[in-house]
């Protein structure tokens, strides 16, 4: 018999690197499990409730890398109102007594407080990465404490979170002994920074790689950072408002000149658009372009960028971009792998946007390109068809057609048979949002076809309890299913109960689910937690049960309803 | 056809519903949005099956639509204005965007940041001759349209079809004070300053 000890399975571990290769490998056998358990290092948990924060100490003792993700999805989108829960303060708690070598936390969609990132820069003195997307709940205070007391913080991230800024001088709080930063990401921030503390502090980190400044930094402070950091790979711009052919800006274009490494590029909340040309220089080595923040850059200005940016592998850019402009993008950009089109003002029809033709050029144009967002006026099946044959790799399809129930413009039919192409063409396809004019039929192609596919948003669409079992019974891989505004009630709902418990979690709002259907599914199903959202005042305590439910969300859990669930929250 | 609240004149042009233009019944389907806690059934699609379907002048209770007023309360709103613009705009969380994209991309507050000087965005809605109050929560609403949607099915205000029984419907006016303390008709001013000033609403029988 093979005798392998210990020491060399952990070895042989280490190599593991993905979450679900090091879950199969502990499952293998008992002393697999327990090698496993002991040198894991990072943890993954896509659902802040479906442990707790005692259950993953208990298991893996050693943890030194935690990421999290709370809210539902939909909060995203002011779905789920804000004390709804994913507080953050319980886990470093627990955590601060059980891993004192934890260097890494990433959260998503979590509540983070002031007290939760102080206790965190003083229970952890090794800590070294902070990364927070979308969470809320903290002010520069909280970044100050991180500042001041995490002696070798090497990342601080922070993505479109809601901060309150109490424009104080956090910035400054970073000691003259910090010099280890690697990425340091304040974009999301609306305040004021201290400038010069921000020029010192990039001047006395050699490693700097990543620097995304907020709006409040203006092109003179950029040009100097630039000058002292020319190291950098990953830029975010703050304002960039010069007057074209000063002074200012010959110094901005001869710094950007000097910055031989940097690939990646996004900011520019302001800009004056005739000094763009200040970053020509850095253009044809960027692989990543993000204007998704910059409205300010349209029309030929927009264009004239990018056609210099022959080796863009991701571009976020504003739907003002217009479908002439994807035509520069498919006939330039020809390693291009993600396209994320958002719309610019939301709110307004007509002429500005984009629409089918702009896809289909860049699925013509771009034959790499595997993940797509893509916020339009209008779409057609034939488009649809096109694009799914020119594009067979799609991983991650998203379109938002910015109507509600819009059908194909050519056609007035559904957009059924256009989303079935792409499913059917597109076998790795991990991740779909659908829109426009749905029928059951796309369910049912999506149900055949969409073998590989984890997660699945749909919106005002189907007609029938049909539509959603099509997709239940189909996608053997889902893990994350949300719906709002569609026909489906307690029968879709409650027809393959087990089904939730192999996904991460389901949301449903606005659809036709009852109170009885959230019932009867708790009841059968003691290892979901099975939540009712009211966030209207009730004037009945106990409503009737054929009521229907405006908002549930079902998560499979180990560890029963959540003790912080606030009172418009019901767990069934 | 009018809103079953009234509201001063909107600051933005609304185009007149006129079922004689094909165009504007073909174009794409308005949607009623924020749902009274029964969650109405979408009757909406009794009077949108397909692109080109004339609207029912009056409403008729046995379309189809059982048991839900609501849902009948969202299909006449719906025809009085028929605009392109405010049918992304009357549905809640609609488009899918980030609320750091939608306003003001990075320059403005969010949404949440300007509730959170009006208590969490939640105000008290009193109706005339009704004893208990509601409470709304402005931060879920972002025009005149949805709000007067939700106040429509919090406090079950529904026009009776003038052939059915011949009664009069009741019409309503809906005011609100103001942080200076005074009751103004609402509607009066854009939306995004109306949030900030609003402390209370009331809705009042409307004397014709």
């Amino acid at each position: 018999m093979m005798y392998f000890p210990e020491e060399v399975l952990e070895h042989v571990f280490d190599f593991l690197s993905s979450h679900r290769d090091r879950n199969a490998a502990s499952l293998v056998c008992k002393s697999w499990f327990k090698v496993e358990r002991w040198s894991r290092h990072k943890v993954f948990i896509g659902n802040c409730y479906a442990i707790t924060p005692e259950r993953l100490i208990k298991r893996f003792p050693k943890v030194r890398s935690l990421s999290l993700k709370g809210k539902p999805h939909f909060a995203d989108f002011n779905l789920v109102p804000h004390e709804w829960g994913g507080f953050v303060l319980p886990w470093i708690e627990a955590m601060a007594k059980s891993y004192p070598g934890l260097e890494e936390l990433r959260l998503k969609r979590m509540v983070v407080s002031d007290e939760s990132l102080e206790l965190l820069s003083r229970a952890f003195p090794n800590f070294k990465a902070l990364v927070l997307v979308s969470c809320e709940g903290f002010t520069t205070d909280g970044l100050a404490s991180i500042a001041a007391n995490c002696r070798f913080l090497r990342e601080l991230d922070l993505q479109e979170n809601d901060v309150d800024d109490h424009r104080g001088h956090w910035l400054c709080r970073f000691p003259d002994s910090c010099t280890s930063l690697v990425s340091l990401n304040f974009a999301c921030l609306k305040g004021e920074v201290n400038l010069g503390a921000l020029e010192r502090l990039v001047a006395r980190c050699p490693n700097l790689r990543s620097l995304r400044l907020n709006r409040s930094v203006p092109a003179e402070i950029l040009c100097k950072i630039l000058v002292k950091a020319p190291q950098l790979m990953d830029l975010g711009a703050g304002s960039c408002i010069l007057v074209p052919r000063s002074d200012s800006f010959t110094k901005l274009t001869s710094a950007f000149l000097n910055c031989a490494s940097v690939k990646s590029l996004s900011g520019f909340w302001e800009v004056t658009p005739r000094c763009l040309p200040a970053v020509y220089p850095i253009c044809s080595k960027l692989t990543s372009l993000n204007l998704s923040y910059a409205p300010a850059i349209q029309g030929n200005d927009l264009i004239k960028l990018i056609r210099h940016c022959q080796k863009l592998q991701r571009l976020w850019v504003l739907d003002c971009i217009g479908d002439k402009g994807l035509a520069v993008v498919a006939s330039t950009c020809k390693e291009l792998q993600e396209l994320r089109v958002f719309p610019s003002d939301p709110y307004v029809g007509g002429n500005a946007g984009v629409t089918e033709e702009g896809l289909v050029s860049v699925s013509i144009g771009c034959p790499k390109l595997h993940s797509l967002l893509y916020f339009c006026q209008q779409m057609t099946n034939a488009a649809l068809t096109t694009v799914a044959k020119n594009c067979p790799r799609f991983t991650r399809f998203r379109l938002c057609i910015l109507d509600p129930k819009r059908p194909d413009h050519m056609t007035s039919q559904p957009l059924d048979e256009g989303f079935g192409a792409i499913v059917q063409s597109c076998k790795d396809l991990r991740r779909l949002s659908l829109s426009g004019l749905l029928t059951d039929q796309v369910f049912l192609y999506i149900g055949m076809y969409a073998e590989r596919l984890e997660m699945l948003s749909i919106a005002f669409a189907g007609d029938s309890d049909k539509g959603m079992l099509y997709v239940l019974n189909g996608c053997k891989n889902l893990r994350k299913l949300e719906i709002r505004d569609c026909p489906f009630g307690d029968d879709a709902l409650l027809t393959d109960v087990g089904k939730y418990e192999t996904m991460r979690s389901l949301w449903m709002s606005s659809c036709d689910v009852t109170i009885r259907g959230c019932k009867v599914l708790a009841e059968k199903m003691p290892r979901l937690n099975v939540e009712i959202i009211n966030d209207k005042d009730l004037i009945e305590e106990t409503p009737d049960d054929n009521q229907k439910v405006e908002k549930m969300y079902v998560y499979r859990t180990l560890d029963g309803p959540r003790k912080d669930a606030p009172e418009f929250v019901w767990t069934m | 056809m009018e809103l079953q609240l009234g509201l001063a004149p909107p600051n933005h042009l609304i185009k007149g519903f006129d079922l004689n233009s094909p165009e504007e019944i073909m174009g794409p389907a308005k949607w009623a949005c924020v749902r009274g806690l029964c969650g109405g059934k979408r009757d909406f699609d009794e009077a949108f099956d397909g692109p080109i379907k004339t609207l029912p002048l009056l409403w008729k209770q046995d379309d189809g639509g059982d048991e839900d007023d609501d849902g009948a309360q969202m299909g006449l709103d719906d025809a009085h204005s028929f605009n392109q613009c405010n049918n992304r705009r009357s549905v809640v969380g609609w488009p899918p965007i980030k609320a750091s994209r939608k306003l003001g991309y990075g320059g403005g507050s969010t949404q949440r940041e300007e509730m959170d000087e009006s208590k969490g965005g939640y105000v008290k809605v009193m109706m005339e001759g009704v004893a208990i109050g509601r409470k709304v929560d402005l931060t879920v609403h972002d025009s005149y349209q949805t709000l007067t949607h939700t106040l429509n099915n919090m406090f079950g205000i529904y026009e009776k079809s003038g052939k059915e029984d011949g009664a009069k419907s009741p019409r309503y006016k809906l005011a609100y004070q103001d942080k200076e303390g005074d009751w103004m008709l609402v509607g009066d001013v854009p939306w995004g300053t109306f949030v900030q000033t609003v402390q209370r609403l009331k809705i009042q029988k409307r004397n014709d």
